[in-house]
């Protein structure tokens, strides 16, 4: 791959970056609970107590990583 | 997470916490692209007692009679795995008395800014945080001049310059 291409990668990635952090908090903590529930079942298989979080208005989460916290707290699925 | 934010309003309206500021991945979030966490990090000034005792059970026991579970080192707020944490030096304190208002939906949060929150990455010194430190210098937004003063108030500087150079 051309230098010139691989700048021009690492800068898309880096304003991406940059873009994610300047969204509303509010929507950079459901993209935080996607991310808890995509990371949540490899982390429950390697031995660690995770919960997803189950926040007002709630992002599509499968209902079994809800399950697989349930038991804890307040963790009943919607 | 607003409803969280709610109870620990209302905790400190009560008068069960004296103040609290959210630190942590959470607070590093507020300023820079999300990253994965399981837990929102409080940090607590507690009411004076008479004995001058630093203990967290006011807070348990407050939240106990709310309805909220505890789950190991963290209460379960409204979905939300809370771990409060009391400001045990004089970083965190300064960083607590300084943290400011930040709207989150229809309520507000006291969060800890980001010039602290560099300088509690550098001081507590862990492998992640030396990660979420380059990441959270190029995203957030901080005042350098202000950054410097506490830099050099908490003894940092130093490290700041070590960490920086090895980017």
């Amino acid at each position: 791959m051309a230098v010139s291409a691989m700048t021009r990668l690492v800068a898309a990635k880096e304003a991406r970056r940059l873009r994610l952090a300047r969204l509303p908090v509010e929507e950079k903590i459901r993209n935080l609970v996607h991310l808890q529930a995509m990371a949540a079942p490899i982390l429950r298989q390697r031995g660690r107590n995770v919960r997803v979080w189950r926040i007002e208005s709630p992002p599509p989460v499968r209902r079994e990583d809800y399950r697989a916290g349930a038991g804890i707290g307040n963790a009943d699925p919607r | 997470m607003e409803a969280t934010l709610e109870v620990l309003n209302r905790l400190e309206r009560q008068g069960v916490i004296a103040r609290y500021a959210i630190g942590g991945a959470v607070g590093a979030i507020f300023y820079m692209e999300p990253f994965l966490t399981y837990d929102l990090d409080v940090f607590v000034v507690l009411p004076e007692t008479p004995g001058g005792l630093v203990t967290l059970s006011p807070i348990y026991d407050a939240l106990r009679a709310m309805g909220y579970a505890e789950e190991g080192e963290c209460v379960s707020i409204e979905g939300v795995p809370v771990q409060f944490l009391p400001a045990h030096n004089a970083l965190l304190e300064e960083a607590l008395a300084e943290a400011q208002e930040m709207r989150y939906g229809a309520t507000t949060a006291r969060v800890l800014r980001p010039e602290h929150l560099a300088a509690i990455m550098l001081q507590t010194g862990r492998d992640k945080d030396r990660q979420r430190f380059s990441a959270f210098l190029r995203e957030a937004t901080m005042d350098a001049g202000y950054c410097d003063t506490v830099l050099a108030r908490h003894g940092l500087v130093e490290r700041w310059k070590l960490w920086q150079s090895a980017q």
